[in-house]
């Protein structure tokens, strides 16, 4: 049998590559939920933009292969984003920020969900 | 009862009044009473922005790109403000009683025992509240490809 066959049939092979799906996912809906948020300021630290366009970046990459380094970069990205962003959807109810915010808070909560799932997978393979 | 004295240590400008938002609060330096008023107002922001989310949720207008972001905050908030046994009507029952629990949520209906009146859960009324929520929001998501019947918890 081919080794790639064996590989791919890995229930814990087949988690890490889900949970790398699950973080390009919302990866995406955080970059297109943040392109319809015109000023950050709420929702983060000033390094939020920055985050944000790396996030974008590391996909762009992604897109264009060098699978490895392209995947690192995502979840670089990706926990700048989280660490960046500090608006709690409890405090998005209070500020106000309507569905536009509300979906990009969402979107966070998918990508801090989708980094959690990679780490377990990921800790679970060692 | 905290002593005075712990009380008197609460710094000034970490106050439950002072903070920023509820999550800024300093609830180690509370009293008792302070802190369980504190954790009583969180649950009440939370259950309040499950239900802004749902209302959101459940708009017609809302536009599709939005909603799988919106759909994950709402299971969240649910899941925060509800208790997840009461949720589904696996009350905090036994035996035969649980089942009817069951039954009753799976009608649309709270079940009272007969002789213990409802559960005792502190959650119990707002999970009521939220099934009422995940109808609706399950009945405006038909056809959406979303699930809005489950929340976790």
């Amino acid at each position: 049998m081919p080794l790639g066959n064996t590989i791919a049939r890995d229930p814990v092979f087949r988690r890490i590559v889900y949970a790398w799906d699950q973080l390009e996912e919302a990866a995406g809906h955080v970059i297109a939920m943040a392109a319809e948020i015109p000023d950050f300021g709420p929702y983060g630290t000033d390094e939020l933009p920055a985050a944000v366009s790396a996030l974008e970046a590391s996909r762009t990459d992604l897109a264009g292969g060098g699978a490895e380094v392209a995947l690192d970069k995502l979840a670089d990205g990706a926990r700048w984003v989280s660490r960046a962003f500090t608006l709690t959807p409890g405090g998005a109810i209070q500020a106000g920020i309507g569905e536009a915010g509300l979906a990009l808070v969402g979107a966070v909560l998918m990508l801090r969900g989708a980094l959690m799932d990679l780490d377990m997978a990921k800790a679970a393979a060692v | 009862m905290f002593p005075d004295s712990a009380r008197n240590a609460r710094a000034p400008s970490r106050g439950r009044r002072g903070a920023a938002t509820l999550t800024d609060m300093d609830t180690t330096t509370m009293g008792l009473d302070e802190r369980l008023a504190a954790f009583n107002e969180l649950d009440a922001l939370t259950e309040q922005a499950a239900e802004a989310l749902a209302a959101v949720l459940a708009s017609p207008v809302l536009s599709e790109h939005r909603r799988p972001p919106l759909h994950e905050a709402w299971q969240l908030m649910e899941m925060d403000s509800t208790c997840g046994d009461c949720g589904e009507g696996r009350c905090h029952w036994g035996g035969a009683t649980k089942d009817e629990s069951i039954a009753a949520a799976k009608a649309g209906q709270d079940y009272v025992h007969p002789h213990e009146g409802r559960c005792g859960c502190a959650r119990h009324d707002a999970s009521v509240r939220g099934r009422e929520r995940r109808f609706r929001v399950s009945a405006a998501l038909a056809g959406t490809g979303e699930a809005g019947d489950a929340p976790r918890g």
